[in-house]
């Protein structure tokens, strides 16, 4: 993984020393919060419906083992002894102190972290595909790239006060999108062109929130040395052109969608024209470099375990068999797996682990996977590089930490928002209702039986739980003070992007959970087969028949 | 959003984001039951305005509906009732 140098480490101790001080003027009143706010912002701390909230940047989702040690100390001694995984590939902190944080800054920066623009009108922290580097359907690793982008991003001046927040994601898998790209505010697809040259497809203005959009390709291959002037270009058309004037029309998507694809195209390729053949752009020797610290993992050379990972799936040990089944994904080098950890527990907060798994994993980290790990938009962990003759053992060390559930992929293994247990700007509460949904759904036999579907879920309309693009989203809503949900299905973030629709009226609290389950059973008597996928029945039956089944017991 | 009165001043303490209710002898608190009610915007306004100048003690001070038939002052809205007392959710050490 990337390391830092001494201009990197130099950047981020300075950066917590300045904050240091922003803070303790604060806390004396020499400054206002009006003041104060834009400066705690670009440092990742906002304030939310209990206490402050510190989001920590992982870049592309990759940690070290002693990176994640640290996070638990943190959570430790200044949080309460958790931490939240996000859709973004970061980490969250729901009660830090104010007069702390320098301290907690100075803390990540001793391991190479930060919190450098987890917030505000910037570009925020570039994610990837979680299976970046060991994915067997990669062509190319895409963590170079988002080094790259992270590293032309920070601090860049001119795009430090866009109109509204910039997402970039990057796949070097083709054939399978894990991250959601269409879903960004630029969206990287590495692809092959014509003479088999590789390069970038450049989606820009896709986006969730309350007026959610399916990117658009603007250019089907840009050649990757261009990448940086070209997303210049983008910005630059974005921060010439964005509206300023309304906070819920800023976003780039709806720029694009004002203009139409072609001629924001037209605008991105006339800036391009002007500034492709700058110094921006990376060079051999650069790119080199960076790619260095990427380099694969020191594997031994072991035989193919294919055969070896299908027998444990159907061997006499049924937890482990559907743990393998479920959270082992083949790897491209023989005889080892990529492993989900999932942290979708029934009946506990999608994405909350605390310190002392924190820990633990870090320790399992080492012990199995080279001391490396990544946080998943999915809000799960990854280990990357586990020896299949290894496995059992890893599985049986996280039963002890509660976090082997059998569950990746599968129904209870949501994305969840926090909802308005702790957002300053949710409408409702998301977390009940996904522990109650992981207890409802509790039965990992029947889970498999539904096979793959995605159940994402937000509190309100900003969508970051991905309700939209969920094959089943749920949307918390305020009506008159109460708490209501609206039922959306046929969402997808993948390479068959879809936007869901809303079922019908919304349903009370104390019903919603009833209604998935009636969804489900309708899906197992409608699909054609058990290899029909939930997604795909629903959009050969249409809403009709799901709709008849969600609202068969509905109070109106 | 139009306010519907009675309501209770409350804001953030800047120390810990912690929510804090205003009290009728002009300190901040925890307890929302013992915050005071104010059922008139000519009584509201000056004390709103006395709580934006408290900027290095609280935060973004600001006024929400309550229920005026309750013995004790109840928050309208989920946001605030779940602000008053915490999280519904366990937290992840605690389950």
């Amino acid at each position: 993984m990337y390391k830092y140098d001494t201009i990197d480490q130099r950047i981020v101790e300075e950066r917590a020393a300045q904050f240091r001080g922003q803070v303790e003027r604060r806390l004396s009143g020499e400054i206002t919060e009006d003041e104060f706010k834009p400066l705690r912002l670009q440092n990742g701390l906002y304030m939310q419906l209990h206490a402050y909230m510190l989001r920590v940047a992982i870049p592309y989702g990759l940690l070290s083992s002693t990176q994640l040690r640290m996070l638990a100390h943190i959570a430790r001694k200044y949080d309460r002894g958790y931490g939240h995984l996000s859709t973004r590939q970061n980490i969250q902190f729901n009660w830090p102190k104010l007069e702390d944080v320098p301290s907690i800054l100075d803390d990540l920066a001793s391991v190479q972290m930060h919190a450098i623009q987890t917030s505000g009108n910037c570009i925020r922290n570039t994610t990837a595909d979680a299976y970046a580097g060991v994915a067997r359907d990669e062509i190319e690793d895409p963590r170079p790239w988002c080094e790259l982008i992270r590293q032309w991003s920070t601090f860049h001046p001119e795009f430090a006060f866009l109109p509204r927040k910039f997402k970039i994601a990057v796949t070097g898998a083709p054939g399978d999108d894990r991250a959601a790209v269409r879903f960004h505010d630029i969206g990287l697809r590495i692809v092959e062109g014509p003479d088999g040259e590789r390069g970038f497809e450049v989606i820009v203005g896709g986006g969730l929130g309350r007026t959610p959009f399916v990117g658009k390709v603007i250019r089907d291959f840009l050649p990757k040395r261009f990448l940086l002037s070209y997303l210049e270009a983008i910005l630059r058309v974005y921060n010439q052109h964005g509206r300023r004037d309304n906070k819920f029309k800023a976003r780039i998507k709806i720029l694009v969608d004002a203009l139409g694809a072609a001629e924001f195209k037209r605008l991105v390729e006339a800036e391009w024209q002007l500034i492709r053949d700058t110094a921006i752009d990376v060079t051999e020797e650069e790119l080199a470099r960076v790619e260095e610290f990427f380099v694969p993992a020191n594997y031994e050379t072991l035989p193919d375990t294919d055969s070896r990972l299908a027998a444990m799936r159907l061997g006499k040990n049924r937890d482990l068999g559907l743990w393998v089944s479920n959270n082992v994904t083949p790897h491209k080098v023989a005889g080892y797996g990529i492993v989900t950890i999932s942290v979708k527990a029934p009946g506990k907060p999608p994405g909350d682990i605390t310190d002392t798994q924190m820990e633990a994993v870090a320790d399992l980290a080492d012990r199995y996977s080279q001391g490396r790990l990544v946080v998943t938009h999915m809000q799960n962990l990854v280990f990357p590089d586990v020896k299949t003759d290894e496995l059992e053992s890893l599985w049986r060390e996280l039963v002890k930490l509660d976090l082997a559930t059998a569950n990746a992929g599968k129904l209870t293994d949501m994305i969840c928002c926090p909802g308005l247990d702790y957002c300053a700007l949710a409408n409702a509460t998301s977390i009940p209702i996904a522990e109650e949904l992981g207890r409802h759904f509790d039965d990992l036999d029947y889970l498999n039986d539904i096979g793959e579907v995605s159940l994402k879920m937000s509190g309100c309309i900003n969508a970051c739980g991905h309700h939209h693009i969920g094959n089943i989203g749920i949307l918390g809503i305020d009506k008159r003070g109460e708490e209501f949900y609206q039922l959306m299905l046929g969402g997808s973030p993948g390479n068959d992007a879809s936007l869901g629709k809303i079922l019908g009226p919304a349903f009370a609290k104390h019903e919603i959970v009833d209604a998935v389950s009636r969804v489900m059973a309708r899906y197992l008597e409608v699909r054609e087969s058990s290899d029909e996928r939930f997604i795909d029945t629903f959009r050969r039956v249409g809403a009709e028949p799901f709709k008849e089944a969600a609202y068969a017991d509905h109070q109106a | 959003m139009a306010l519907h009165f009675p309501v209770v001043l409350s804001a953030s303490l800047t120390s810990s984001g912690a929510p804090v209710y205003l009290t009728p002898d002009r300190k901040w608190t925890r307890d929302l039951s013992a915050a005071e009610v104010f059922t008139a915007a000519e009584t509201l306004d000056p004390v709103l305005a006395w709580a934006r100048s408290q900027e290095a003690t609280v935060c973004d001070p600001y006024a929400f509906s309550v229920d005026g038939k309750a013995a004790q002052p109840t928050p309208i809205s989920a946001r605030e009732r779940i602000r008053a007392s915490g999280p519904t959710v366990g937290l992840a050490r605690a389950s």
